[in-house]
């Protein structure tokens, strides 16, 4: 789906209410409803193709970026879009998520549960570990370059980044398959079920969250750097 | 089984309404979805697509990475290659096997009837673990080391990892630490010797 400047933004909501999430980390969520995405952009002051750009990876389409389009200030818009999506993670899924385990942990005392709790455990300490990576690591490092200084250490290799993520993908998959396949909720499927929709809807922001990095941030640090470091 | 769908990915037009309209004929399929270009289809895939793939591999060069990524996170079992020419093996290999634009169409369908009938065998084999099997999900679970579990049950650890791949495919799960808790809710092994 191809979205027009002049597309309705609630209808935009309507087709696809994930997108809430992109206005939400783009902190904007205090708009005026019946205006279209161009008004709504302009009322926010959020330039068009970035926020296009955004809602495109929400999609999942696969639209090809102009990352010509995309100047230093565009660049800090994206960087608090990735920060805020952490305060989503952190204190909103993680906690939800962690009351419904000990929910069902108290009402079924299996082993299962116990350990279901300590790989959920250890796979967020692994996300909080890569959040915060970027937050002291790549959103610094990616500033001072837009500030046009150079780094004084190179710290930070997006190799690496890519590995963080795909290990982050694969853990939270192993958690819904056990979910899914595997683990007996018995007359607590209930609990389960809102265990297994949360997780749909973090791995679905965490998704777009990778996306966005490696599609957009990566390539325009390497566009900065090398007009920086030539 | 369900009757299965597909996916044709093919640029020329006369290709792949041909072969669109003999794989209609056959009935196999429940879906039949035609594309022009890797990027249209990818345009307009949703999560839940299909389970056959039958595309031309130059749509996909330079693309490999995201080719196989996508592959693996949606329910895309079998990819088949459309294929008019000689190709370079690294892009072939990608694919679960090869149609060679001058093969008969009969060819194309006893491949495509091959690929339904392993994926049925497939999920067949995903019930059960093999009590090898058994044995290595157990030491796995202990935290042994793929070398380790070799000199213990004295395979090769060649052949140690195969056996983890068996087992992630049958149970679904990759990491260590997620086929431990399905190890524990198999009652394979009981929470102490984990802990200990």
């Amino acid at each position: 789906m191809q979205f027009a400047p002049n597309d309705s933004f609630v209808e935009l909501i309507e087709r696809n209410p994930y997108l809430l999430l992109v206005v939400e980390h783009l902190g904007k969520m205090d708009f005026q409803k019946n205006v279209t995405i161009n008004d709504f952009c302009k009322q926010s002051k959020l330039p068009l193709h970035v926020f296009v750009s955004l809602i495109n990876i929400y999609s999942n389409n696969n639209i090809k970026i102009n990352l010509n389009e995309w100047k230093h200030n565009h660049v800090l818009i994206l960087i608090d879009f990735l920060d805020n999506s952490h305060n989503y993670y952190k204190k909103e899924k993680y906690p939800l998520i962690n009351s419904l385990l000990q929910e069902l942990k108290n009402n079924i005392k299996s082993n299962e549960t116990k350990l279901l709790i300590k790989f959920f455990n250890e796979y967020f300490a692994e996300v909080l570990e890569h959040l915060d990576y970027e937050e002291k690591i790549v959103f610094p490092y990616v500033r001072q370059i837009l500030s046009d200084s150079k780094w004084k250490e190179l710290r930070f290799s997006s190799d690496e980044y890519q590995e963080h993520h795909n290990n982050i993908e694969e853990k939270l998959s192993d958690l819904k398959t056990l979910l899914m396949h595997h683990v007996k909720f018995g007359q607590y499927s209930y609990i389960g079920r809102q265990i297994i929709f949360h997780l749909y809807e973090l791995e679905f922001d965490l998704h777009a969250h990778s996306k966005i990095e490696e599609n957009l941030l990566i390539p325009l640090i390497k566009k900065f750097e090398k007009s920086l470091y030539g | 089984m369900a009757k299965p769908s597909i996916i044709i990915i093919e640029p020329s037009a006369i290709v792949n309404d041909a072969i669109k309209e003999h794989l209609k004929k056959t009935n196999i399929f429940n879906n039949i979805n035609t594309f022009y270009s890797w990027d249209s289809f990818i345009h307009s895939a949703r999560q839940n697509m299909s389970q056959l793939l039958l595309i031309n591999p130059l749509q996909i060069v330079n693309k490999e990475k995201e080719f196989e990524k996508f592959c693996q996170q949606h329910p895309i079992d079998y990819k088949i290659a459309i294929v008019y020419h000689l190709l370079p093996n690294h892009l072939i290999s990608i694919f679960d096997d090869v149609f060679y634009i001058y093969d008969s169409i009969d060819k194309l369908l006893q491949k495509i009837k091959l690929c339904i009938a392993s994926k049925e065998i497939n999920t067949k084999k995903k019930q059960n673990l093999t009590e090898r099997e058994q044995e290595i999900l157990k030491l796995l679970a202990k935290g042994l080391s793929i070398k380790e579990i070799a000199q213990k049950v004295f395979l090769s650890p060649h052949t140690v990892l195969s056996h983890r791949k068996n087992i992630s495919a049958k149970t679904g799960i990759k990491t260590i630490a997620g086929l431990t808790v399905y190890a524990v809710s198999m009652n394979l092994i009981s929470i102490e010797e984990i802990e200990s």
